[in-house]
């Protein structure tokens, strides 16, 4: 059978000592996608994404692009075409907008030089706040400029897949809006995105497909168009709340 | 009791020997932003600067340069070997940042003990640089390898900033320092930071060690003193901070100059220690901002 998902786990699991974070998971993502992952906070939807980019030891398959990638190191993903933008953005504080910049394009050859130069234009198209700070430290930018560059960081690196944690974590909602805005730019122009958020509803409006984690497994796999599993979805988080 | 003069010569002095300190401590530093690891061999790879030097230039004939290249580079291997053979297996188990730093007491034991034993236990010098009388001036005179302590110190602390601002390497192990995974997430290989790491403070162990051979000696018990005070240099610098390191070296180096001015020549160590414990009471993270932090 030919793999037509780019990304796909099979019964990937995980553990923190001997706790089960991550029960068997089965998840797959198509090239072009744009995926949400939701869930409360400790559905275990970081280490989900730490599992993916091979930080954190797991059992279970995982493939990208038909390859199987456990036994990959994290810093070969770059180059294969995938990255993440970590939970709370997680810039180089004390370096230069732009130096964060120039280390997201660290796995590139030089030959690239002039594809490089295009992502970071693009970048900056896309961003355009960037474009004022990048003598700036990294660490003085707002919460909502970080995150952009975050994100600009991660797509020096030329993704195919691009997978981010929670990007609207501790922002103003104009600036979550403005990111995500940006992230159904990225997905219109081709690029694959899997998505992990609390906020649903921001996340199901841009997303074709979501899968809902609860207590390390997948508990749903709601229809973003459909407002009923909306409603479904507020449930399960007043539940929480409680 | 002292005239203007006296006291400036032993400025010089200071400064000059101070640039030796800041050289290690920049090693220190250089180390521990790529490793989070204190390297305690330091002072070892100062000491094989010298005394590979002597052996290749004294025993073996090399002219005086070729032999100085040829140290510098074996130090340099040897710092990658440490790595390989020591560090890389103690982190592949997890071990604590504190093992590894008490593997690197180990090995500068090792390394004083191997010097000792294959080559010998005598005090060595080196010649001058350029030979000729130190240059005179208003009752002070500069030795010519003062000169070329002081240039060379320099010149390789500016080329260090070139490297770590303006070249992608430079900039990665950075990066690797302030966070090792998302480094990693964007195609870095800690691992390797590590080892260059390694690599780099020993190089410049090593240039420190031949600098200052001409003006004293070298002889194989002559390391711990230099880890002391390169040690010192980088903990007045804010440890991970090479320019603040180097800087901390210079500022030893007349204290400790002016110790011996003011109270004896026998006190080296004791303002060492004395400004050791002076900076971790009361200014714990250093005098200077650092890279990292
Ligand atoms: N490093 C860790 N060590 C032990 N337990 C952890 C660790 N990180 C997360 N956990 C636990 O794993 C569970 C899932 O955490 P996480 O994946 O961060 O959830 P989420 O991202 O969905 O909020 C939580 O119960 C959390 O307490
Ligand atoms: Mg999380």
């Amino acid at each position: 059978m030919r793999e037509a998902a780019l990304l796909r786990s099979q019964g990937l699991s995980a553990s923190y000592g001997h706790v089960e974070v991550l029960k068997p998971i089965d998840i797959h993502v198509a090239p072009g996608e744009f995926i949400a992952i939701l869930g409360p906070n400790g559905a275990g939807k970081t280490t989900l994404l730490k599992a993916i980019m091979r930080l954190i030891p797991s059992q279970g398959e995982l493939m990208f692009d038909g390859q199987s990638i456990v036994n990959t190191p994290t810093w070969a993903l770059a180059d294969l075409g995938m990255t993440l933008v970590p939970e709370s953005r997680m810039i180089f504080g004390p370096m230069t907008v732009l130096e964060n910049l120039q280390l997201g394009a660290y796995s590139r050859p030089g030959a690239d030089r002039a594809a490089v130069n295009a992502d970071f234009e693009a970048v900056l198209k896309l961003f355009p706040k960037l474009s004022q700070r990048l003598d700036q430290i990294a660490g003085s930018l707002s919460g909502g400029e970080q995150q952009m560059l975050a994100v600009g960081r991660a797509l020096m690196v030329h993704p195919r897949l691009l997978l981010l944690d929670e990007p609207s974590l501790g922002l103003a909602p104009r600036a979550s809006s403005e990111v995500f805005q940006a992230l159904g730019q990225l997905n219109q122009q081709g690029l694959t995105i899997l998505v992990v958020e609390q906020k649903a509803p921001l996340a199901l409006s841009l997303a074709h497909r979501a899968y809902v984690m609860h207590t390390g497994q997948i508990i749903a796999t709601p229809d973003p168009k459909d407002i009923a599993s909306r409603d479904a979805l507020a449930h399960l988080y007043l539940g929480d709340i409680q | 009791m002292y005239n203007a003069s006296t006291l400036l010569q032993f400025l010089i002095g200071g400064i000059s020997v101070g640039c030796i300190y800041g050289l290690v401590g920049v090693g220190f530093s250089v180390l521990y932003n790529a490793s989070g690891i204190i390297n305690f061999a330091q002072g070892g790879f100062v000491m094989l600067g010298g005394m590979v030097t002597y052996v290749l230039y004294s025993l073996v004939g090399l002219p005086l340069i070729a032999a100085m290249i040829a140290a510098i580079a074996f130090v340099a291997l040897l710092g990658l070997v440490i790595e390989w053979t020591i560090i890389k297996p103690l982190r592949q188990r997890s071990a604590s940042v504190f093992i590894m730093i008490l593997a690197t007491l180990a090995c500068q034991i090792l390394i004083e003990n191997a010097a000792l034993h294959l080559i010998d236990d005598k005090p060595h010098s080196l010649p001058y640089f350029t030979p000729g009388p130190p240059l005179q001036y208003a009752g002070i005179a500069i030795g010519l390898q003062t000169l070329w302590i002081i240039g060379v110190s320099l010149l390789i602390v500016f080329l260090l900033g070139l490297f770590y601002s303006r070249t992608q390497f430079g900039r990665a192990m950075r990066a690797c320092a302030i966070n090792p995974e998302v480094a990693s997430i964007l195609g870095m290989r800690v691992e390797r930071m590590v080892a260059s790491g390694f690599l780099l403070s020993a190089a410049l162990g090593a240039i420190g060690g031949i600098l200052i051979t001409p003006t004293q000696y070298t002889a194989f018990f002559v390391g711990v003193p230099f880890t002391v005070s390169g040690f010192v240099a980088a903990i007045i610098g804010g440890l991970g901070n090479p320019l603040g390191a180097f800087i901390g070296g210079i500022v030893l180096g007349v204290l400790q100059s002016a110790g011996a001015v003011f109270i004896d020549a026998g006190y080296k160590n004791v303002v060492a220690f004395g400004v050791l414990l002076c900076v971790l009471f009361l200014r714990p993270q250093g005098f200077f901002k650092s890279l990292v932090e």
